[in-house]
């Protein structure tokens, strides 16, 4: 052996343990991030920029192991199914086996699969967030919302479970991207339009582009197509709770997606649709009183953050009362001497 | 479900350059772990993709919390040094 490979043998060693330790140290960060194991990291990544090195490699492997899901691989699911089911059955109690048995049926009927998200994006109160999906896609999730996107090889798919997303879809007309709100499927290829679910009533607006909507069929396999709306820029349709369609397009009220902004408008609309944006957004409990209350129809807009002036203005215009609950609920009252 | 985000203040609006880059990465990835030993990859994916911990891996695979966390080394340990040496093509 010659000096020269003898010492790239030891250098090769020497790289090889250096790998097997940042590798060991990004494990045990997975696990746990208290004070001490951090010290440890802190004072090991210092002593050699070869260590910082090799723990910044292996900790961006692992990053971006964790940002697969976005490619959608079936096949892996599948894998770790099959492996883990057969596992664990054996050493399941009765009851656990009886969950199983009920997953079983649902992964035969192909559904539980085919439902399951890539990535879940839920809001709190008061709280909006902007989000780059893997495809170039943008959505904007405003407060107290909740959707979920899975992407697979022909199909862009996202389930709004709660309150009002703003989609900006990247064109891709071999992949079409749908929504699914309750009971609204709506369909696109490339364009701008916000969703907002308000329990089972749904209502899509759209800024640029074309959006088809439908109720979706009750039972898809036997398959009587609900007629679709199309919608183009500038125009807006809802699926009321129990309606058979959507209603006819209709121009909004204001541009589709303005929320954004932070400001609110609103043009004959019913006390009730506005409580439930002013829930969403502010820190403060508001309820309605009575539904007397939520019917009345007005034409205002506010800002996120101003509840209290809005309020006021509120109380002014529209035969209503303001007073705290106990608990510091604002609650609205239609005014006992109104008309 | 495989993964929540609930999102926090800090998130900043990522550029879609950026997105698009990365996918390019993750499908030379995907080639590699789709080359490891089935139990490796469950294991790794367990782990990356579902945020389980190695007991939990342990567990639903009939191993041991080391024997899991065994599998995850040896599968991040093939994927970093493959994803380097790729990385270092001209």
């Amino acid at each position: 052996m010659t000096i020269l490979s003898f010492l790239r043998a030891r250098e090769a060693r020497r790289e090889q343990a250096i790998e097997d330790e940042a590798l060991e140290r990004a494990l045990d960060l997975s696990e746990r991030r208290d004070p001490q194991t951090l010290a440890e990291y802190d004072t090991w990544r210092e002593a050699d920029p070869d260590h910082a090195a090799a723990f910044d490699h292996v900790s961006t492997v692992m990053e971006s192991s964790a940002r697969l899901g976005a490619l959608g691989r079936d096949d892996w699911r599948a894998e770790i199914d099959a492996f883990t089911d057969g596992k664990r059955r054996r050493r399941m109690p009765y009851p656990a086996m009886a969950a199983a048995a009920c997953l079983l049926v649902a992964v035969s009927l192909g559904w539980w699969i085919a439902q399951r998200p890539d990535a879940v994006y839920a809001t709190t109160t008061g709280q909006t967030r902007t989000v780059a999906l893997t495809d170039g896609s943008r959505l904007a999730v405003g407060a107290q919302s909740n959707v979920e996107v899975r992407f697979a090889r022909g199909t862009r798919r996202a389930m709004l479970k709660s309150g009002e997303v703003f989609f900006n879809v990247a064109h891709d007309a071999g992949r079409p991207f749908t929504v699914l709100a309750g009971d609204a499927e709506i369909r696109v290829t490339g364009t701008k339009f916000d969703v907002r679910r308000r329990g089972d009533s749904v209502r899509v607006s759209v800024l640029e582009g074309r959006v088809e909507v439908r109720r979706k069929a009750s039972l898809p396999l036997i398959g009587t197509e609900s007629p679709k709306v199309v919608l183009t820029a500038g125009l807006q349709s809802s699926l009321a709770p129990g309606a058979e369609t959507f209603s006819p397009p209709q121009s909004g009220a204001v541009q589709a997606g303005d929320w954004r902004t932070g400001r609110f408008f609103y043009r004959d609309t019913p006390l009730s649709e506005i409580v439930w944006d002013l829930k969403r957004y502010s820190k403060t409990p508001i309820t309605l009183g009575d539904t007397h209350a939520g019917n009345l129809k007005v034409t205002t807009s506010f800002r996120v953050g101003e509840t209290d002036a809005f309020l006021d203005n509120l109380t002014t215009i529209l035969p209503l009362t303001e007073h705290r609950a106990a608990d510091g609920t604002i609650v609205l009252e239609t005014s006992l001497n109104a008309p | 479900m495989k993964s929540v985000a609930v999102l926090k203040e800090s998130d900043r609006e990522i550029d879609a350059l950026d997105v698009l880059s990365s996918r390019d990465e993750l499908e030379r990835l995907a080639a590699i772990i789709d080359t490891l030993k089935p139990k490796q990859r469950v294991a790794l994916l367990l782990h990356r993709l579902d945020g389980l911990s190695f007991a939990e891996i342990g567990r639903r695979m009939g191993i041991s919390p080391s024997g899991a966390r065994l599998l995850v080394k040896e599968a991040v340990a093939i994927c970093a040094r493959r994803m380097k040496r790729q990385g270092d093509r001209p």
